[in-house]
């Protein structure tokens, strides 16, 4: 059995009086392409930024690749790559500025960082822009950017927060491929995003978190059969099991925990 | 069904009152649930202290005024509350320039989002007045002068009252327009380098005051008394002039200065109107270059492009990254850059940092001429202050700007502070990459302030050159480690093309604390020496002085990557958010 990529213990953390990540225990496999779902302040930023050193855990431990997070942070934060929720760009740089300088920070040599700073750009579709400030990109060109910065350094474990957002469809499809060219090299994947589509269509595993929790973790295949199981008929949402779309999955998890749907008789003053 | 269509109703519009009364309530909620944040707390808590001693010099001189003016009235002497009034106006309008860093800032582009009246939004704009140290002194001076008067000559009350009242107002519509104009200059890179071309006009144009007074003084001193009734009708003393009219009998007269007065206070309301009506209409003043199109290559040009980058970028990297390169290891270099690109895109942080250097030079050029003034033969001390202090005080000068920008160094960074904590970079290295900067920009002004001075014939003795050189790394690594401490435990988010913004208070205090610490440890050393009058024997001090700073400096920054982590909630949340 391969060493895990990625591996938390209890991971928790509090904020005040309020628990955002209750005691999360996640295994991810290398070369896993591992999407992570919640709904709107569940606690996937919260996990994520735990992940990458973002975010101090109030309890519990992260191990990715095998080395333990708090004791080698150095050494993990070399072998990762992330694009945060916020891109951490340093916008008042140009594109091909940044890129140099996230390479240079992650110790490459200046022909090495030169060479794929030119390649990312072009591949991005930056290279006309690569003069250009980071400030005056749209809010797809920074995520692009953002993303280039998370793969410059060869990383082994890609954090992507919600990547596809604001990015064009055929941006998009690039970026899609990229990502699976990875995976097939043998990187490892995590993806959060609110477009179930994507994540149906890129992952082979999911995990899904709620109020903190971990609700249900597993590939498609496991979440199906875990939610045919529960549903007792072998049907969720009037769908038979081996054809649930992981928004009905998603749906018949959360929805079991969730709050009860809204009546259509509320926000009547709305028209 | 009733209730509902009530409530079916879309938003209407609120009173001017409204508006005015909820974005009040807005920024109160603002500042208590910032005190939540121990930053914030202590933020108030330095700002008050800071305040505390401002208020104190404001009720001396207001004092001074009060009195003043009394004894001016009662001898019938009101031309020299003109003179009053022009230097209130002088410091109210001047000193913001001086002390932007402790001004609040009005950026009300947030609440554009919302109906808001332009009655409402020009309000606030000109409310925003009121906050500022030097028009709070300002106001309580008006205050003052109007006290004594009054119990000089009670009957004088309600023109007090009209005059002065009408003179507040002139400052601080005055104040407002000064400011939303020169911001709008300094925005645009044309206007911003001929207003900078003005400045160092009228800069050099000083210089030549003493010359032209020592060549013209008889006809220049006409000159200035014959326009002395431009000082009565220019808006300053406009208020002195009415009160003088008001007490020799002329109600007439004086209602009509205190209307020119209004007509003043509308014609600067006008002009301040038009830049915040732009404002209102969604006028962004950022220092980005306009957005570029993109123009779409054909396909061979794209595929060329790769090779053509590569090697621009390579070209670049060699250009940006050699210096740096050489001299430190990677993610130190990388930063080192950044923080030279940062340096010299920010009009604002670059006009700081070097018109130390400007003003040295013009300052050297004055005592130039001044010793000439001596037909060649100037006396001794004035010969020993020009040519051996001036060095040592240009450097004290040039090191207080640029150690300025010290206790909040990661200011600009914004959401780029969440890539060093992703890096494999320990904060050390991003805190030593920082003051490696900052000791660069002070060792070339340095260097070029030592050029400039010798080039004006004051060469320094070795010794002085060695006792200021042999201070430096005391200094520096002072301002370091207090620095880098209040960078990680008090940030403070700045944005670029924005003028006035100011670090934490706790950061000022702790800033003058630092000051008065430093130079008392030189000025006690100094004296010992100079008692000793072997400045020798200074440079030997100031040097071991240097060394155990300089190895303090290197134990401590160690310890602010521990200090970074455990501040790294309250950093991101501060900076990146």
């Amino acid at each position: 059995m391969s060493q895990p990529a990625i591996v938390t213990e209890g991971l928790s953390r509090s904020f005040g009086g309020l628990v955002a990540v209750d005691r999360v225990d996640l295994r991810v496999d290398a070369g896993q392409f591992f999407g992570f779902l919640g709904p709107n302040g569940a606690g996937k930023s919260t996990t994520i930024r735990m992940l990458t050193g973002l975010l101090a855990p109030t309890s519990g431990r992260v191990e990715l690749l095998g080395l333990d997070f708090e004791r080698n942070s150095v050494e993990v934060k070399r072998q990762i790559g992330v694009v945060p929720e916020g891109l951490a760009l340093y916008d008042r740089l140009t594109g091909n500025e940044f890129l140099t300088f996230v390479g240079r920070m992650y110790g490459l040599d200046r022909a090495t960082t030169a060479q794929r700073t030119a390649d990312l750009l072009d591949f991005m579709d930056l290279a006309d822009r690569s003069k250009t400030l980071i400030v005056d990109y749209s809010h797809g060109m920074k995520k692009k950017l953002a993303l280039a910065a998370a793969v410059i350094h060869g990383p082994r474990i890609l954090f992507l927060d919600e990547p596809f957002e604001g990015v064009d469809a055929i941006a998009a499809g690039t970026l899609k491929n990229m990502l699976h060219n990875m995976t097939g090299r043998g990187a490892t994947i995590f993806l959060t995003s609110h477009v179930l589509e994507i994540v149906e269509r890129l992952c082979s595993h999911v995990a899904i978190i709620q109020k903190g929790r971990i609700v249900a973790q597993g590939s498609l295949d496991e979440l199906r059969a875990g939610v045919a199981a529960i549903s007792h008929t072998g049907e969720a949402a009037g769908a038979p099991a081996q054809k649930l779309t992981l928004e009905e999955i998603f749906l018949a998890v959360v929805g079991q925990e969730g709050d009860a749907p809204k009546s259509e008789d509320e926000l009547a003053w709305l028209k | 069904m009733a209730e509902v269509n009530k409530t079916n109703a879309i938003a209407r519009p609120t009173s001017l009152g409204q508006q005015v009364w909820l974005v009040v309530g807005l920024r109160w909620r603002t500042f208590r649930n910032g005190l939540r944040s121990k930053s914030e707390t202590m933020h108030l808590v330095g700002t008050v202290v800071m305040g505390l001693a401002f208020t104190f010099v404001t009720l001396g001189v207001g004092v001074a005024i009060g009195v003043g003016s009394y004894k001016l009235v009662s001898i019938n002497e009101f031309q020299f509350l003109i003179a009053i009034l022009w230097g209130i106006f002088l410091f109210w309008q001047f000193v913001p320039v001086l002390t932007s860093q402790m001004n609040p800032g009005f950026d009300g582009r947030n609440l554009l989002r919302f109906p808001l009246r332009f009655s409402a939004f020009f309000l606030m704009n000109v409310a925003y007045g009121f906050a500022d140290p030097a028009a709070l002194s300002g106001i309580f001076w008006h205050l003052a002068m109007g006290i004594g008067v009054t119990l000089a000559r009670p009957s004088l009350w309600p023109w007090v009252v009209l005059a002065l009242g009408a003179s507040v107002a002139i400052n601080l519509i005055f104040n407002r327009m000064l400011f939303a104009w020169i911001e709008r200059f300094l925005a645009r890179r044309r206007t911003r380098e001929i207003l900078g071309a003005l400045f160092i006009l009228i800069a050099i144009s000083f210089q030549f005051v003493g010359p032209a007074v020592q060549r013209w003084g008889g006809p220049i001193q006409r000159a200035i008394t014959d326009s002395a009734v431009l000082w009565r009708v220019l808006p300053p003393g406009e208020a002195g002039v009415a009160l003088e009219q008001a007490a020799s009998g002329d109600s007439t007269g004086a209602l009509e200065t205190i209307g020119l007065l209004c007509v003043y206070a509308a014609l600067f309301a006008g002009l301040f109107a038009t830049r915040v009506h732009a404002q209102f209409t969604g006028e962004d003043l950022g220092e980005s270059a306009a957005p570029v199109p993109v123009l779409r290559r054909p396909a061979k040009m794209r595929e060329a492009g790769t090779a053509t980058v590569a090697a621009a970028a390579e070209q670049r990297a060699s250009a940006t990254d050699n210096f740096g390169t050489r001299l430190f290891g990677g993610p130190v270099a990388a930063i080192y850059v950044k923080e030279f690109h940062y340096l010299v895109r920010n009009t604002i942080m670059l006009m700081n940092v070097f018109m130390p250097l400007l003003l040295i030079a013009l300052f050297s050029l004055n005592m130039g001429m001044g010793s000439t003034r001596h037909g060649g033969r100037p006396p001794a001390f004035f010969n020993f202050a020009t040519s051996q202090l001036i060095y040592p005080v240009s450097v004290a000068y040039i090191f207080l700007l640029v150690m300025n920008f010290c206790p909040n160094n990661l200011a600009y960074d914004g959401r780029g502070v969440e890539r060093l904590f992703m890096s494999p970079v320990k904060f050390r290295d991003v805190m030593l990459a920082k003051n490696l900067f900052h000791s660069s920009v002070i060792l070339l002004e340095v260097l070029l302030a030592l050029g400039m001075v010798v080039a004006l014939g004051h060469v320094p003795s070795l010794p002085i050159l060695l006792v200021t050189w042999a201070a430096l790394p005391f200094a520096a690594s002072l301002h370091f480690m207090v620095g880098n401490w209040l960078s990680l435990q008090y940030p403070r988010k700045f944005e670029f093309g924005i003028r006035r913004q100011r670090p934490s208070g706790f950061s000022m205090l702790m800033s003058f604390a630092l000051f008065f610490v430093m130079n008392g440890i030189l000025s006690i050393s100094a004296l010992l020496c100079l008692w000793l009058a072997n400045l020798w024997v200074l440079a030997a001090v100031y040097a071991g002085l240097s060394l155990a700073a300089v190895t303090v400096y290197r134990a401590t920054l160690e310890s602010t990557s521990q200090q970074a982590l455990r501040q790294r909630d309250m950093l991101l949340d501060q900076l990146a958010r």
